[in-house]
């Protein structure tokens, strides 16, 4: 209940908060784009050295694409066909879940996310806890921006250590043997639904602990990382019920979230195609920040009606 | 063959269910398939039923085709081996051996596409999508190896001969089955959950000149499986066969290269073919040597490369444009284009296209056994694009990224849109990301 009510309280935050979520969108594409340029550019080329068979056609060519891909490099080695409409957070979230080892180009984009989201989340969760009164958006977000880049760079230790011991030990050990022992393809697709609920649970329990580890350096007056981290650790503990459950009701609004898109996207027909599908892509981006903040704001309700502390 | 004077009397006509683990051992016995796999599938028949259908081909001996899978997953299966025999039939004669045993296992059970002398694997998916057939794919391509598999008492050195040719057959089978319908289907979270991407058609309608998609899944994966008649290098040299076979066809048109696969296919059931052999084949069908063609294609020491390597065009005399084009064979292996030796003859290998402002357009031929050319244009209007092999005829060409110039190209809007897709794409993978974190 007091999830639910925090949730309530979150959402009702981030909605009269329509700045912070404009922030987010601009902060998020302002990050995305000059390497979607380089990409445009080097497709744009790509296509104009198309044989004419090829080049003169609307649609896209499979096997020029295909053909692209194989000598395809860096950056442009993630130009998969996984990136067009709903594949897109269907592969990020399979890739996240798999442990699909990203090209290393990726780390740049994926580098510059976690620098960006430490100063998002400092002066959003500043704008949450305390209005836009103590401190303006960007001298919040700096006042912050390192401790949150440590807490973040802690929680990709942990995520790394996940992914480098008890992944291979389910994924590549266990789920094969137990998969293919199953009778059914159903049986074998339970079994890995109950492995990723076990790498999920994991990777949840990092997550949590860096999120109020944030809300705690906001709300309280433990100025380092990493004691704000062991107390995050320690309110995840005592409170781990109403922790989790938060957590799982934002869960829900992105499964809910991730229903529409998905639903419009395989039902829509070409009436979704084109460029109108990358405005409903970039529609379903700006309510995933909406949820992702709303997380966030909902997580200092909880955290004050847990720790029974006062706004000021 | 002249598939119209071919009269299917067929047969949907069930003869009641039968017990699939008999029909099974009745498969096993009478195919050569090895005792682990038989064993494997059959610990796998829980709550299948087989079905016997009769096919009956006017002139031709009946095919019984057995069918082992759950009841609601039969009836598609039977509708796609059907249409796959129809059309594998009137392209290659008839079905080898008289009787054929489909078998659906489960998908982890990483059998679908499996093929052994009389029995085609597949696998019916616990979740799919209108428009990927995965199944039904998988079964055409089974059953097109069932050709292949006819020449498979071929010796060892030759495994990739029969690898290669099945592939080929596999991929034309699965386009021409499922043209138009087939959607590219991407398979996330540990391969069970599809998603079909409406903006990409992998088999599009034939009058589509473009080249259709060579390396299907469903054909090549996994590439390992033990099923497969070529492995190592003898892998790689199957699959440059199968890129030649696909560059002949458009080299000599389908008709003709259907004819030489039906001759070949029927002169050789039941024997030990070479590629020579098939070589042969083809001279006799053409009416002129042939071997040039995959002396050159199966050479597994050089690689087909043709480029543009410059184009320029400049402004020269008052109201006239000099371009200059030069075309380079970057790779040792030479598309011929005929039997006879260079110092002889000259000839028409590949074309090369230059096409100007105004819309004019030359189209000259190189020889492919040289190694550079070079063409100079006086013209109205500047060039701008230079592409030699433009209708994409040698697709044995390693890189053909590098077989077109442009100048000032315009903006292409399918790239602007991909390039959004691509910038939503990283905006969601850098949410990924720092989900957690």
């Amino acid at each position: 209940m007091r999830a639910l009510k925090a949730l309530g309280g979150g959402l009702r935050r981030v909605l009269l908060s329509p700045l912070v979520v404009v922030a987010a969108m601009v902060a998020m594409l302002a990050a995305a784009a000059p390497f979607a340029f380089v990409i445009g550019s080097e497709l744009q080329t790509a296509l104009s050295n198309q044989q004419p068979i090829s080049r003169d056609a609307g649609e896209i060519d499979p096997e020029w694409w295909f053909e692209y891909r194989e000598h395809a490099e860096g950056l442009v080695a993630t130009f998969t066909p996984a990136i067009i409409g709903f594949a897109a957070p269907l592969s990020n979230l399979s890739a996240l879940l798999d442990g699909t080892a990203p090209p290393l180009a990726m780390l740049g984009p994926f580098a510059l996310a976690i620098v960006v989201w430490s100063f998002l989340w400092g002066a959003a969760l500043e704008r949450f806890a305390h209005g836009g009164t103590r401190s303006g958006f960007l001298r919040a977000g700096a006042r912050t921006f390192a401790r949150f880049l440590i807490i973040s760079l802690a929680a990709t230790a942990a995520v790394a250590v996940l992914y480098l011991t008890l992944h291979p030990l389910l994924f590549a050990v266990a789920a094969p043997g137990l998969e293919s022992s199953a009778s059914t393809e159903r049986n074998a697709f339970m079994i890995r639904v109950a492995l990723y609920v076990v790498f999920g649970g994991a990777l949840t329990a990092i997550g949590l602990v860096a999120d109020y580890a944030r809300v705690i350096v906001v709300l309280t007056s433990i100025a380092s990382p990493l004691d704000a981290m062991r107390s995050a650790a320690a309110f995840v503990r005592r409170n781990f019920g109403s922790a989790i459950t938060l957590y799982l009701l934002t869960g829900l609004l992105f499964a809910a979230l991730l229903t529409v898109y998905g639903y419009v996207d395989v039902y829509g027909g070409s009436r979704v195609g084109g460029w109108r599908g990358i405005a409903i892509a970039q529609a379903y981006i700006v309510a995933r920040l909406v949820i992702r903040l709303t997380f966030g704001a909902s997580e200092i309700q909880l955290y004050r009606a847990l720790t029974d502390q006062s706004r000021s | 063959m002249v598939w119209a004077g071919v009269i299917m009397a067929a047969a949907a006509a069930s003869q009641g269910a039968l017990d699939a683990a008999t029909a099974w051992a009745e498969a096993v016995r009478s195919s050569s398939i090895d005792t682990a796999t038989a064993a494997r599938v059959d610990r796998l028949l829980d709550g299948r039923e087989a079905r016997l259908t009769t096919r009956a081909v006017e002139g031709q001996p009946a095919n019984a085709l057995v069918t082992i899978a759950r009841p609601e997953s039969a009836q598609p299966l039977v509708d796609a081996a059907n249409g796959a025999l129809d059309r594998l039939t009137a392209w290659l004669g008839r079905l080898p051996g008289n009787r054929l045993t489909i078998v659906d296992v489960p998908a982890h059970a990483n059998l679908a596409g499996a093929a052994y002398p009389g029995i085609a694997i597949t696998s019916s998916r616990l979740f799919t999508t209108r428009r990927e057939f995965a199944a039904e794919r998988a079964l055409t391509v089974a059953i097109a190896r069932q050709y292949a598999l006819a020449f498979a008492d071929a010796s060892e050195d030759d495994s990739w001969f029969v690898e290669g040719m099945a592939a080929y057959f596999a991929t034309r089978a699965v386009h021409e089955g499922f043209e138009g319908r087939y959607y590219l289907t991407l398979r996330y979270f540990g391969g069970y959950v599809p998603h079909s991407l409406r903006a990409i058609v992998m088999s599009p309608n034939p009058l589509d000149p473009r080249p259709r998609v060579l390396q299907l899944a469903e054909v090549f994966e996994p590439a390992d499986a033990p099923w497969r008649l070529a492995h190592g290098a003898d892998r790689d040299r199957a699959h440059r066969l199968t890129m030649a076979l696909h560059t002949l066809e458009r080299f000599i048109g389908w008709p003709a290269l259907q004819a030489t696969l039906s001759a070949f296919v029927e002169r050789h059931r039941g024997r030990t073919p070479t590629l020579s052999d098939f070589a042969a084949v083809l001279s006799e069908q053409r009416g002129g040597d042939m071997t040039w063609f995959f002396d050159q294609s199966m050479r597994m020491d050089a690689r087909f490369d043709y480029a543009v390597v410059n184009l320029t065009t400049t402004a020269g005399s008052p109201s006239r444009f000099e371009t200059t084009v030069e075309v380079r064979r970057l790779g040792e292996a030479t598309f011929d284009g005929t039997g006879l030796p260079r110092a002889t003859s000259t000839a028409r290998s590949l074309p090369l296209v230059t096409r100007f402002a105004d819309g004019a357009e030359i189209t000259e031929w190189i020889d492919g056994r040289d190694r550079d050319w070079q063409f100079r244009y006086s013209s109205a209007s500047p060039a701008t694009l230079a592409s030699v092999d433009p209708e994409a005829i040698l697709l044995l060409d390693a890189d053909r990224t590098n077989n077109t110039r442009t100048v000032n190209p315009p903006l292409h809007t399918v790239g602007a849109r991909l390039a959004f897709n691509w910038l939503s794409w990283l905006q969601d993978a850098m949410l990924a990301c720092t989900a957690v974190i």
